[in-house]
């Protein structure tokens, strides 16, 4: 028997039809609740409490900018701060080969990819920890927290590619067209974001240790990951080493479906693959110790 | 026609010890290293067990309210935690027919820095209200909490009572089919307080179920059909109020008496034997206190040598039938005469509501007892007054008006009925007078 097992949702159906009387039935739902098995990953529950990836997301963004006077404003005047340092400091005092697009425009297509990735390793990571009084009253599939701080990062990651954009079409340097594969790009960004963040969330509710690892890891890692520098920088023999980082990928993806650059190499297949079983692992651990997770924290 | 909606089955729970405590990955690193070298048993599981819970088992009929209490670490929260699905049992399955709702703290995730508004909001959706019933019924949450004027303000500036208010005039508006409270009760004041006794029983009248867990036995007593008494992880007993209180009351006597995990695990026979010390003697019960001259208790005016309880016959006893007389006996000493003392005689029901008092001087002339010596009083208490049920007695030296000595709970007895007297009526009063009802055919 599986982990709440039975759930028949005669309910979506239901509860339309339900609508109209007098007391609405969110959800009728027959639940056993049992020891957790481990063959089930847990979707049936993920989908039907996906309502609280968004609650949870929202009350974040709410959060984030209450009691601020400017409110939401935050979110466009951090980024833009950036975008004009990088495009005053960096166009005058350090002159790379980037291809042909702007300095910029090529910074911070890599910064983007690397906030998003930062946060959801850093936020995902501490997403179980961080709303651990609230899983301990609260019934609700744990997944929910990573997932939500995806939809939060993304959010913020928009409002960065729509100054970016806004800044290419001041400057006179269009988007190229693949600008509609821009959407995959992100999702890729997402995926890789999760694969290390997902685990981590799961990890550190057991060893505070990864608590530590994180900040660490995320300082040095940008160095590694051609943000500030073009790949072509490298010398020969060792530009085979970016191939396994697969946030390089990411950059260079931004780079292709932003400012039109070449396509990434598909020898960065040798990092996409292991981000993806790493993310299937990471599933499967952190459904392994859901059950488990609020005794732990 | 009772369908069943909840229904528990052989619910355990068992936590590891050692491996909560406090360890970080280096040290269970090189136990697991160490673990691939040496044979050691100590890596192995099942070393320091605890088993909060032990084959819980039990139904909730549709409609129904059940309570359930038991003392500190008996296991209620835990219980709790499994149903609403917050932890796994260790074995045992729990199945639930029908929408459902837990609440074991009032206001989880209420967010300090955010308004009442989106409080609200975000409150109703953590506890699982659609969309469609959050818009609809926002003002009437709004206008239930009572903090209308208020509700554009971060909730940090709010008082306590407020928060609260506004989180329990969510939890309120809950309308599932099952439904669990953990310790929420006892909330606002008294105004707030008959609105959700209203409300609790509107839902019940809708026939939804619920679940309380509850120190207060006087909530447990108002909305609960059934309870559980549940001590050291198993169900003590279950049954009415008027059935269970008064073994819970003796439960909580006798501090000292604990099962012990080894003796679940291994001996359901000795199991039921502390049942029977439990619930089935009075020895917890203080029918008789004496005290020597050097150590009585009482003031320089009086001190007291003995109380008693005693039924018609004189003879000194805990436990009374509803037909008896039940008199507490007093031997006082005086130790000044002329000064005007009286005593006061309190009896309270288990949950300590003050049932009825009486004084010596209302209803003697006060010279009576002004004189220095001993003096025995008696206080009879006429037949048919008490339902069944655990009641303790208070006395209390009163001068010029003022309370200046307090004896609290001194004694206590036991009211029995005759069980073919049992009624169905499953709400509990302290009070059973015999009261008899008069039906006359009316007039068209």
């Amino acid at each position: 028997m599986s982990f709440y097992a039975t759930i028949q949702t005669d309910t979506i159906a239901d509860m339309r039809n339900n609508q109209n009387t007098e007391n609405i039935i969110i959800e009728k739902k027959n639940i056993t609740i049992s020891k957790y098995d481990r063959v089930n990953l847990g979707f049936t529950q993920l989908y039907q409490y996906r309502r609280f990836i968004l609650i949870f997301a929202i009350r974040e963004i709410k959060l984030q900018y209450s009691q601020t006077i400017l409110g939401i404003l935050w979110s466009i005047i951090t980024p833009l701060t950036g975008l004009l340092i990088y495009s005053l400091f960096f166009t005058k005092i350090i002159l790379l080969n980037t291809g042909g697009i702007p300095y910029p425009v090529f910074v911070l297509a890599g910064l983007a990819a690397w906030y998003y990735f930062t946060y959801l390793v850093g936020s995902g990571g501490s997403s179980v920890i961080q709303a651990q009084s609230i899983i301990k009253k609260i019934y609700f599939p744990k997944l929910v927290l990573p997932l939500s701080k995806a939809v939060v990062g993304l959010v913020n990651l928009v409002i960065i590619l729509a100054l970016l954009i806004i800044y290419m079409l001041i400057t006179g340097y269009f988007p190229c067209l693949n600008i509609i594969f821009l959407p995959v790009v992100i999702l890729f960004n997402m995926i890789t974001g999760l694969s290390l963040g997902i685990w981590l969330s799961a990890l550190t509710i057991r060893y505070r240790d990864f608590h530590h690892i994180i900040p660490y890891t995320i300082g040095f890692g940008i160095w590694l990951t051609p943000v500030f520098y073009p790949v072509s920088i490298l010398p020969e023999s060792y530009q085979f080493f970016m191939f396994f980082n697969p946030m390089a990928a990411v950059a260079e993806g931004y780079r292709w479906a932003l400012a039109g650059t070449p396509f990434p190499s598909i020898n960065y297949l040798f990092s996409i693959i292991p981000v993806l079983i790493l993310l299937a692992g990471g599933l499967y651990y952190f459904r392994k110790i859901e059950g488990k997770m609020v005794d732990m924290v | 026609m009772s369908e069943i909606i909840l229904k528990v089955n052989n619910i355990s729970k068992c936590f590891h010890l050692d491996s909560l405590v406090e360890q970080s990955f280096k040290d269970e690193l090189g136990a697991g290293m160490k673990s691939l070298f040496v044979k050691s048993t100590k890596w192995a599981r099942g070393r320091n067990e605890f088993w909060a819970l032990k084959d819980i088992n039990f139904e909730l009929k549709k409609g129904e309210s059940l309570g359930i209490i038991g003392r500190n670490g008996a296991g209620k929260s835990t219980l709790l935690r499994i149903i609403s699905r917050i932890t796994e049992p260790t074995s045992g399955t729990v199945e639930i027919t029908g929408s459902f709702a837990s609440v074991l703290e009032i206001g989880t995730g209420l967010i300090p820095e955010l308004s009442g508004k989106d409080n609200i909001i975000s409150y109703c959706q953590l506890l699982g209200f659609s969309n469609k019933k959050i818009n609809k019924l926002y003002p009437v949450i709004v206008e239930f909490s009572g903090i209308s004027d208020f509700l554009e303000m971060p909730i940090k500036y709010y008082s306590t009572g407020m928060i609260m208010r506004l989180a329990f005039s969510v939890i309120i508006h809950l309308d599932e089919d099952l439904m669990l409270f953990d310790e929420i009760m006892a909330v606002g004041d008294l105004s707030f307080r008959a609105k959700c006794f209203e409300r609790i029983a509107n839902l019940k009248n809708q026939n939804k179920t619920f679940i309380l867990v509850s120190h207060n036995l006087s909530d447990i007593a108002n909305y609960c059909d059934r309870i559980i008494i549940l001590e050291s992880g198993i169900i003590m007993s279950i049954g009415t109020f008027t059935e269970v209180a008064g073994a819970y009351y003796k439960l909580n006597m006798k501090k000292d008496m604990v099962i012990k995990p080894e003796d679940i695990k291994t001996l359901e026979s000795k199991i039921l034997n502390l049942k029977k010390k439990f619930f089935e003697s009075s020895e917890n019960l203080t029918s008789k206190i004496e005290w020597t001259k050097t150590d009585t208790p009482g003031n320089e005016n009086i001190s007291f040598l003995k109380i008693a309880l005693l039924n018609q016959k004189g003879e000194q006893t805990s436990v009374f039938q509803n037909d008896e007389i039940i008199c507490i006996m007093t031997k006082f000493l005086r130790n000044i005469s002329g000064t005007e003392a009286d005593i006061i005689f309190l009896v309270s029901d288990i949950m300590d509501n003050r049932l009825f008092y009486d004084n010596i001087a209302a209803h003697s002339k006060s010279s009576e007892m002004n004189e220095k010596g001993l003096y025995d009083v008696f206080w009879k208490i006429p037949p048919y007054i008490f339902n069944q049920g655990i009641f303790k007695v208070s006395l209390f030296i009163f001068m010029n008006n003022l309370p200046v000595y307090r004896l609290v709970n001194v004694v206590s007895f036991e009211v029995t009925k005759d069980r073919k007297e049992q009624d169905e009526f499953r709400y509990y009063t302290p009070l059973l007078p015999d009261i008899k009802f008069m039906i006359e055919k009316a007039n068209e």
